[in-house]
């Protein structure tokens, strides 16, 4: 089934059940930063993750890239438990974050090669898949710079382009226009936009409030390692009675923090 | 897999090649450092012994006896370059030396006194180069005169008796080229490790803490790739870095060779013959692959390059220890220096190089190496375990009260070591039966009793901190004989370093205990091997190995085991028992795998204590020592097949 396909028949692309993962930290002890994560998303979905630092987004999304290991729960990628068949989430999965790290030493169009063999495209289709990509994203003009000599835009370009490089059905994006100025951030918000429309399934993590309105079909409010609620904009406002993002959230963090006092003593 | 590992291989050989400071440290430095070396020693060195020996030096004369042969001296001296300052009306002796001190002067000869045996003295200064460089002129001065006059008077009285007539000359069979190839390779195998370390240990911060602190290492975990082809391909990149660093510094001292550099103004050098090549080889590319083992452990810790560069320091000077003391005449190739890491493989190419036969050492350096490789190798694979990289915590503390169990079963055993230390003080020097009532003390109340709080406080289960039933695999006990030799032969070896750290040491069959061979062999075989076994490898190791801290348990175990000997003379030798039955005991779940090794080895030391000669007995024994060891890795090695096999499920 190709991944327009998907979108239109509303298949679950990433599907996440109870999901733990605790930690044990010398000052703190043993904590849960994901703590009974439960959410499912479809293809050609964008499903954002939306709640503040240390709420548990990044260990939710590194557990679906297979990087960590859950403590219990499940997590499914295009129906592939991500630790039953690690290797084959990851052939399935596409993995961003703000941080544009790339082989400095090496060229654009040496680093999309590199990545593309690690997923197996063949080789003779590897020079047509880059051509294709810098053309997709308008980087001829330096695809065979070394990175270390490239702007943070046109890293990040590249960037993109390595995580597409296989062409995933399932996007993970774990807030990636943290520390990207106005054009860059516009840039990645216009690819999740076209990536949607291609059919694959973004999960998308953040702490900016528009961005997650203006790109989420549905969010989900994360604090403290749970979900508090997830609907599209308008379900989470109808149901707080409140009339933006904003205050729907806020209405969700106080009710967590009114709850927490009782449920200590 | 392959394809995956080559693919890594490739991309981080061409990072490698495309940075300037890599480049410079893995092929500009191994190659350019001879010829610089060579040029500089040549250019410079020879170029100074040439000004020195072409300089006018003053020495002052102060004659209170005349010999005949004066003048003669005077003339030796003038022609290499010595001016004659000899003054009747000079001035005190110490005013002189002040001249000579404030380097006015390069020597004060003094002839006489005349009233007594005729004697010469020279006063210079061995801080000055121009004093030192008199002193050889005179040397060669007198001794030409000395020639001369013995010549006279062996042709005016004939052939003299007097041994101060004959001349003698030294004709040495290894020829002067050999002698200077074999004086190269005592430096050769610390150049190389220099070179070695210097060139990979740059690729292994950059391959490892570089690439996690720009962010792409997170990029590379989340590709259908497994972890351990990630670790191959980056461990094969720096291996062979440092390995190309060796050939290139060695092509480079051959071409220097070729351009006759070598041979200075001492004479040319001879090449030594291909098998002590295929050593140098052999030695070197085990030593690159446990230093990249090293290496990369290290460098997987850090989490910047800065951070790795100040791990892989300590790590430099570390590695330099041992093959700098391989340049050390008095230590010599032995299967106990062999063992040793870095220092054996030194010494086998120092040999190899001086033309000596081959024999145990090498092949012990060559082995043990080899093994080290190989624990080194199990441990770079673990190197880029996900969880730890982005967490910077090890997974197997996760969610586990790590470290509570440990601290408290250590804690009892420190409580036990005073009370154990503080009876056998009050009991020893008690009674005729002292050591009797000592052992009884410590082996049937203080350590039945620690083991028992010790398992309480630690929060074991019974079965957890005394581990009864059967072995894990049935193979233990076919592995049991082959471990109990090998752990006799380790103590043996251990005994033997311990005695040369320390002469005292005495020997492990020196029991000072009356009484009979059966009484004997229950208190010092029997009885220790089951209480001692009980507590150190009971609950004191399953509560510090809680949570996967194999190596600080095992270590922490072994430790206190050698503490309740109370002999820091003994200490090294308990020590590694403690280590083998620790280890004998994790590999087979049971306690009775260590309680019958440890009880072999006593009541062998029982045994050789009750021979008429023990000490001869274990000079012998201490001999067989290092082939005794293998006992051990063949035990290991049956017990890891029995693991494999279907017993494990």
């Amino acid at each position: 089934m190709s991944a327009a396909e998907g979108a239109r028949s509303g298949a679950i692309a990433v599907e996440v059940r109870e999901l733990v993962k605790a930690f044990h930290d010398p000052r703190r002890g043993t904590f849960r930063a994901v703590d009974g994560m439960s959410f499912a998303c479809r293809r050609g979905e964008v499903f954002g993750l939306l709640g503040p630092n240390g709420a548990g987004k990044t260990t939710t999304l590194r557990v679906l890239a297979t990087v960590l290991a859950p403590t219990s729960g499940q997590a499914l990628l295009d129906g592939v438990d991500v630790v039953v068949d690690p290797l084959e989430a990851r052939r399935r999965l596409g993995f961003l974050t703000g941080n544009t790290g790339l082989y400095p030493r090496l060229t654009g169009r040496e680093t999309l090669s590199f990545f593309a063999r690690l997923h197996g495209v063949p080789e003779e289709r590897i020079p047509a898949r880059v051509a294709e990509l810098s053309k997709t994203f308008g980087m001829e003009s330096y695809l065979d710079g070394r990175c270390e000599k490239l702007s943070t835009g046109q890293k990040q370009k590249i960037s993109i382009a390595r995580a597409v490089v296989h062409d995933p059905p399932v996007l993970i994006l774990d807030e990636p226009t943290s520390g990207l100025d106005i054009i860059g951030s516009s840039a990645m918000i216009d690819f999740v936009a076209a990536r949607r429309a291609a059919g694959t399934c973004v999960v998308f993590s953040t702490h900016i409030l528009s961005e997650a309105e203006e790109l989420c079909d549905r969010i989900a409010i994360v604090l403290k390692g749970r979900v508090l609620a997830i609907g599209t904009l308008q379900e989470l406002c109808e149901r707080t009675g409140t009339a933006n993002l904003r205050q729907a959230f806020l209405h969700y963090a106080r009710s967590v923090e009114q709850v927490a006092p009782s449920a200590g003593s | 897999m392959r394809r995956f590992v080559a693919i890594i291989l490739r991309r981080e050989l061409l990072e490698i090649l495309r940075d300037r400071r890599a480049v410079l440290l893995a092929v500009v430095l191994p190659a350019l450092l001879w010829p610089a070396l060579l040029t500089f020693q040549r250019k410079v060195g020879d170029a100074g012994r040439a000004r020195l020996g072409e300089r006018e030096l003053e020495l002052e004369v102060r004659a209170e006896v005349r010999p005949s042969w004066l003048p003669e001296l005077r003339l030796e001296l003038e022609r290499r370059g010595v001016t004659w300052l000899e003054d009747p009306l000079a001035g005190a002796l110490a005013a002189s030396l002040d001249r000579l001190r404030e380097r006015e002067l390069k020597g004060v000869l003094e002839l006489g006194p005349a009233d007594a045996r005729p004697q010469g003295t020279l006063h210079f200064l061995s801080t000055d180069e121009e004093s030192r460089e008199l002193r050889e002129r005179l040397r060669q001065a007198f001794e030409a005169v000395r020639r001369r006059e013995r010549d006279r008077l062996v042709h005016e009285v004939g052939v003299a008796h007097d041994p101060a007539a004959w001349t003698w000359s030294e004709v040495s069979l290894a020829s002067p080229e050999r002698l200077r190839a074999s004086q190269l390779a005592v430096f050769l195998p610390l150049v190389l490790v220099l070179v070695l370390l210097s060139g990979a240990s740059f690729a292994a911060i950059d391959a490892f803490a570089g690439e996690r602190e720009r962010g792409t290492l997170e990029t590379l975990l989340v590709h259908p790739v497994p972890a351990t082809a990630i670790t191959a391909g980056k461990f094969l990149a720096v291996w062979l870095v440092g390995l190309s660093c060796v050939l290139l510094n060695l092509a480079s001292l051959l071409v220097c060779y070729q351009a006759g550099w070598l041979g200075t103004s001492g004479g040319s050098l001879e090449l030594p013959p291909l098998g002590a090549w295929a050593v140098l080889l052999l030695q070197m590319l085990l030593l690159s692959l446990l230093l990249t083992c090293a290496l990369v452990v290290v460098a997987s810790r850090a989490r910047s390059f800065r951070e790795g560069q100040n791990y892989v320091l300590p790590l430099t000077l570390f590695a330099l220890l041992p093959t700098g003391l391989a340049t050390l005449p008095a230590v010599k190739l032995t299967a106990l220096t062999g063992l040793v890491p870095l220092l054996g493989p030194s010494l086998a190419v120092r040999e190899a190089f001086a033309g000596r036969a081959l024999g145990l050492g090498t092949a012990v350096a060559a082995i043990s190496t080899a093994a080290l490789v190989l624990a080194g190798l199990r441990s770079v694979a673990r190197a880029l375990d996900a969880e730890r990289v982005l967490r910077e915590v090890a997974p197997r503390f996760e969610a586990d009260r790590a470290g509570v169990p440990g601290r408290r079963a250590l804690a009892v055993a420190l409580v036990a070591f005073f009370v154990h230390a503080w009876g056998s003080v009050q009991i020893g020097s008690a009674s005729s039966g002292g050591p009797y009532l000592q052992l009884a003390f410590s082996l049937a109340l203080v350590l039945p009793l620690a083991t028992f709080v010790a398992a309480r406080r630690a929060a074991l289960s019974w079965s957890e901190a005394l581990p009864r039933g059967a072995p894990r695999s049935s193979r233990a006990w076919i592995a049991l004989p082959c471990l109990a030799v090998g752990a006799l032969g380790f103590s043996l070896l251990a005994w033997r370093v311990q005695s040369a750290l320390h002469p005292d040491a005495g020997a492990p069959s020196d029991v000072e205990l009356g009484g009979s061979a059966a009484l004997r062999f229950a208190f010092l075989a029997l009885l220790p091997a089951l209480a001692e076994e009980a507590f150190f490898r009971g609950p004191l190791l399953a509560a510090t190995t809680r949570g996967g801290r194999l190596t600080a348990g095992l270590v922490s175990s072994a430790a206190f085991f050698a503490l309740f000997h109370l002999s820091l003379t003994r200490f090294l030798p308990t020590f590694g028992l403690g280590l083998v039955l620790g280890g004998a005991r994790l590999a087979t779940g049971t306690l009775w795998i260590p309680i019958a090794i440890h009880a072999f080895h006593n009541a062998c030391l029982v045994t050789l204590s009750l021979q008429p000669d023990p000490d001869a007995l274990l000079a012998e024994l201490q001999t067989q020592s290092p082939w005794l060891v293998l006992g051990l890795p063949l035990g290991a090695w049956i017990l890891r097949r029995g693991r494999a096999g279907p017993d494990r499920a």
